[in-house]
């Protein structure tokens, strides 16, 4: 059964089985995508709870498409909102957000990210560089590589011209890159 | 995990890199329990929902039945008032003819039976 038929299942006949059969489809990447926007394990599952629980609440006014497209916008607005109301003096644009992630770790005594990459790198330093992006280029990024969307399905879903997205997903390779090391 | 990962060089191979960090740790699918119960209640809420409406049908059916019963009462007790009052003086017309009938049925309607037979006394 689609992706499309399981949701529309729900939504019509209220069948838990199909909505169970999408979460273990969608979990892992939303997980991913969600560990990209928030800074704790904890606050990613809450948020990615929260998804499900708006898939729930809007499954029977969906009216087909793509459902990863479907899922990741729910999942950007919950991590978006669970960012705000928790985190309100973060700016989410701020352009320091590289030297941010690596004051970050070399305050403290410690290697940066790009020291610790350059001999082995963690799942943290990805996510921390990820979130230090500005918030275009990295939903962009997580729309992309955690959603598998296209630029044009990612254009739709942020609202914003195709060349904006494809300049958002240059500037968050690039600035990874930087980051990580990998340049 | 990828601890110990090779420096990536090609643009593939470093988003896989990112891709890879971001869901390193990641196993299995939290809280599904969760978002299951949080998934049923909009189906159990309209099957119950109907139980819930019959059975407030019934309450407010079941309060217009006592209400027509103590009114039926309530007649009951005028009826045999009058009735006890027109043996006791052993005239119908004694006491009911120096009052206003409709008034003292009004008046007794609701009223207990031994509160009636005392306002009548008095």
């Amino acid at each position: 059964m689609s992706d499309e038929d399981l949701l529309k299942e729900y939504g019509l006949r209220g069948d838990v089985k199909s909505l169970s059969e999408l979460v273990r489809r969608h979990s892992k990447w939303m997980q991913a995508f969600l560990r990209g926007f928030l800074s704790t394990a904890a606050d990613a599952d809450d948020a990615f709870q929260e998804s499900w629980v708006r898939v729930i609440r809007s499954a029977a006014d969906y009216r087909g498409g793509k459902v990863r497209a479907y899922l990741a916008s729910v999942a950007r607005s919950a991590a978006l909102d669970r960012l705000r109301r928790e985190r309100p003096m973060v700016s989410l644009d701020a352009d320091d957000g590289i030297g941010a992630a690596v004051a970050e770790t070399a305050a403290d005594g410690k290697p940066t990210p790009r020291e610790r990459f350059e001999s082995k790198a963690t799942g943290e330093d990805v996510r921390r560089a990820v979130r230090s992006l500005p918030e275009g280029p990295r939903q962009v990024m997580l729309m992309r590589i955690e959603a598998e969307l296209t630029f044009k399905e990612i254009a739709d879903a942020l609202g914003v011209p195709i060349g904006t997205a494809l300049t958002w997903m240059h500037t968050a390779t690039e600035r990874l890159r930087k980051m990580l090391g990998g340049e | 995990m990828i601890d110990e990962i090779e420096k990536p060089v090609g643009e593939d191979e470093f988003l896989s890199f990112v891709k890879s960090g971001l869901e390193e740790g990641i196993e299995g699918t939290p809280r599904l329990a969760e978002i299951e119960r949080a998934a049923r209640p909009k189906t159990s809420f309209w099957r119950y929902s109907w139980l819930a409406a019959a059975a407030s049908v019934a309450v407010m059916l079941s309060f217009l039945f006592l209400d027509f019963g103590r009114k039926d009462s309530s007649e009951a007790t005028v009826a045999q008032v009058i009735e006890l009052l027109s043996t006791v003086d052993g005239d119908e017309n004694s006491v009911l003819a120096e009052n206003d009938l409709p008034s003292l049925i009004l008046a007794w309607q609701d009223a207990p039976y031994e509160s009636a037979i005392s306002d009548l006394a008095l």
